[in-house]
């Protein structure tokens, strides 16, 4: 299996990358933002179904709920 | 299709069903306005007279009710949850009704404003301190689109929790 760093291809063929602190991540926290309004054709949701499939591959048990929400600012 | 859009296909219908159209909010609306992370959560913004018979069809589901009350409720299956916000003051009606429709692979679905999603986040940061996952989504939602937020409707909602000096702060 073929570990090397590849991030430079990526980067050069992705949509759109955004530095680091947009905390945006996807392929091992490469950061990832679809370019804003439609004319890409890239869907956000899309992404992220395409993510997720990978995510419950390495992670099938993920943590759920087991107490209530918190607080009592309910102001909106 | 996952597991997870199927839950989220089938939570779909069955408040299409209940003749309610809730708002996505929480994590997955942060990636309907554009930033993709990993998330599971699935929290719809509800009307709160659709609240009792929300809560019979969840079950009807196979859901678990974890907790409800008359601003949130908690519902769990197996390795699935779905949080319930509900919109009862007129700030939340409003978001409720201005929430914009989006057609996803899921089926068709309305989707808090980003800057109602802001207000929700910051809700629960306020309500719960250790979910510094909320400012995460904040600081990005606010880094991505900063040139058309509504800024005087966001100072609203940190004036509201008494945190104004916090959005200065998550601007950078």
């Amino acid at each position: 299996m073929n570990f090397s760093d590849n991030t430079r291809t990526h980067a050069a063929t992705a949509p759109n990358r955004t530095d680091a602190g947009a905390v945006l991540a996807r392929e091992a926290g490469v950061p990832f933002q679809p370019p804003l309004g439609n004319a890409s054709g890239i869907d956000p949701i899309t992404e992220w179904l395409s993510l997720m499939e990978v995510v419950q591959m390495l992670c099938p048990v993920w943590p759920v709920r087991d107490r209530p929400m918190q607080g009592n600012h309910w102001r909106l | 299709m996952s597991n997870l859009a199927e839950q989220i296909r089938e939570a779909l219908a069955m408040f299409a069903r209940n003749g309610t159209e809730p708002a996505l909010i929480g994590g997955l609306a942060v990636v309907a306005h554009q930033v993709v992370r990993a998330t599971k959560d699935v929290d719809f913004l509800v009307e709160a007279e659709a609240a009792d018979r929300v809560h019979d069809a969840l079950l009807d589901l196979g859901y678990q009710c974890l907790y409800r009350s008359e601003d949130a409720a908690n519902y769990v299956r197996a390795t699935e949850g779905l949080d319930l916000l509900y919109a009862h003051r007129p700030l939340a009606r409003r978001l409720l009704a201005q929430a914009s429709e989006r057609e996803t692979p899921m089926g068709h679905m309305r989707i808090i404003s980003v800057e109602g999603l802001i207000g929700f986040k910051l809700q629960g940061f306020v309500n719960d301190a250790t979910r510094t996952r909320d400012l995460d989504d904040i600081r990005a939602l606010l880094k991505i689109h900063h040139a058309s937020l509504d800024m005087d409707e966001l100072r609203d909602y940190f004036a509201l929790f008494n945190k104004p000096e916090l959005l200065n702060e998550l601007l950078g």
